[in-house]
This record gives C-alpha cells, structure tokens and sequence, in this order.
C-alpha cells in the first residue's frame, strides 16, 4: 500500500499561506542571512499542540512554537519568514516525502 | 560591515581564520566564528569554530598629531587575545588533521597576514584537548586548543579642538620699573 500524497490536501487547512524561506550562509567567517535569496513557498502554519509543547526540553518549552506543512524540502536553521514579516527558525524535520510534504517544528524568532 | 578599531579594518580573529582557511584548504562553510547557531552537517569534513574566549590590554596609548586642518587625535590599545579553536567532524578528520594548525601558525602565509594586518599570533600554544561528545545519533569528534594572539586596535579622532588664539582684555601694558 502505497503513502497517500498529502501536497494537495495542505492547499485547503487553515492556516495555508505564502510563506518564504532563506537558507544562512557562511560569509567571511559570519553566518548571514541573504534577504534577496529567498525562495517563496507555500505551506501551513499552525500553533504546535500544547501536548507537543509539554515534552520538549527544559528550557524550550516557552519558545513559541509552530509547526509547518509543505511541500517544500529545507534544514534545520533555516529562516522561514511570512507575509507580515515575522521570522521563524526551523529546529527540526521530518521527512514525509514518501506523501509528497515535510512536517518542520518552527521556533519563532521573538528577538527581531 | 567594516570593523573599525584596526589599523586595516580587519577584525584580529578573523586574520587567524583566514590563515587557518588557506593553509587548511578550508571551504567557507567549514570555519566560521562560534556562537552563530550554525548547525554542522552530518556529512564526512573537517569544521572549525573560533571565539575570543579571553582578553586582556598590554598597552593603552592616546596622542596628537599635527595636520594642515589642525589636529587629530590617535587613541590605541594593544589587545592580548585568548583565541578557542574547536576543530569538529563526524568522521577521522579533526583526529587527523587537527595538527595543521600548529603548521599554519609558522607558514608564511601567517609571516605574511601578521604583518599586514599588525597581528601577532603565538606559534606553539597549549595543546590539545579531547572534548568529543556524543551527538545526536553519533560520535562528534572535537578537540579544542586555545590560541594567543596581540593586537593594535587604533582610532582615529579628526578633527580634535585645541586652543591658539586667547582672549585679550583691555588691561594696560604692564609697567616695566628699572632700578635705577
């Protein structure tokens, strides 16, 4: 039996947005962020779960936490940033491709 | 954005990844600055992090120089640096290749950027320290030497207010008596 692909299913959930994505790069020595080097994207963003939020480690569990479905392939540390601006970090992934999506735990950049 | 507080607007730390990079045959994402958040990958390579870890001032020195305009004002302190290199990989790498750095600290290359840049960097510091841990699902290899380096950081002040015109009053010339 073969994965279901989910892609086309993400396109009618709440929360389905353009969202863009920049992935840090080392420049003389510094990790930056090239704003102009985003790659748009679309996905859904939702608030984690508070049983999610309850077993991350101490210490994380005040982040503001997200989750986010998509198509779109990214690593961990890339900067995901949506229409009003505001920045996410991705902290981990999981590969679903086998259902043509990736899940991302999303920590929001409050530091802006 | 240009670090102002050298001689050539090169940040000291980052003379000593440059030497590091070149001598080592480093990519650019294989030695960067520590504290960035940069996650390693999972992949076979060397990765480098460096820090200043520890600073103390040698010397601290403020004077004047003439222009045609007037004056300026040079302030200069020489900067003592402990410098923490970690060399990090998953596979043999940082075990293997974590010498080259004592090399690349006498190479000319080094000789070369020191003098440029008004950067000193010691060529035998401590040794080597062990920190592997495991990571995640495997065993990061990490071994960690701390490095000292000195300094000339240099501002420059343009133009600085001085005095050479004083008021006069309307006091009378002073009287000169002769003993006669």
């Amino acid at each position: 039996m073969t994965f279901p692909n989910m892609l086309g299913v993400l396109g009618s959930w709440s929360g389905h947005q353009q969202l863009q994505v920049t992935t840090p790069v080392v420049n003389d020595f510094e990790v930056t962020v090239e704003e102009d080097e985003a790659t748009p994207f679309m996905g859904v963003l939702q608030p984690m779960p508070p049983e999610k939020v309850a077993i991350k480690p101490e210490g994380e569990r005040d982040w503001k936490w997200w989750t986010l479905w998509t198509g779109q392939d990214m690593k961990n540390k890339d900067i995901v940033t949506d229409a009003s601006g505001k920045r996410f970090v991705v902290i981990s992934r999981t590969d679903w491709s086998g259902g043509a999506y990736y899940q991302y735990d999303l920590r929001e950049d409050t530091a802006q | 954005m240009t670090y102002p507080l050298n001689v050539v607007d090169r940040e000291p730390i980052k003379v000593l990844a440059s030497i590091l990079q070149a001598e080592m045959d480093l990519d650019d994402g294989q030695i960067m600055l520590a504290n960035q958040q940069r996650v390693i990958p999972k992949n076979d390579g060397l990765y480098v992090a460096m820090q200043v870890i520890e600073e103390r001032a040698l010397s601290s020195v403020n004077r004047a120089e003439a222009t045609e305009d007037g004056m300026i004002e040079i302030q200069e302190v020489v900067m003592q640096q402990m410098v923490q290199i970690d060399f990090m990989s998953w596979d043999d790498s940082a075990r293997l290749r974590k010498e080259e750095f004592l090399m690349a600290m006498g190479s000319i290359k080094a000789q070369q950027e020191m003098e440029k840049y008004l950067v000193s960097i010691a060529q035998l510091p401590a040794g080597f320290v062990n920190v592997s841990e495991p990571d995640d699902t495997k065993m990061l290899n990490r071994y960690t030497i701390t490095a000292v380096m000195q300094a000339l950081l240099r501002k420059t002040k343009e133009p600085v207010a001085y005095f050479d015109k004083f008021p006069t009053t309307s006091t009378p010339e002073p009287e000169v008596i002769v003993n006669g």
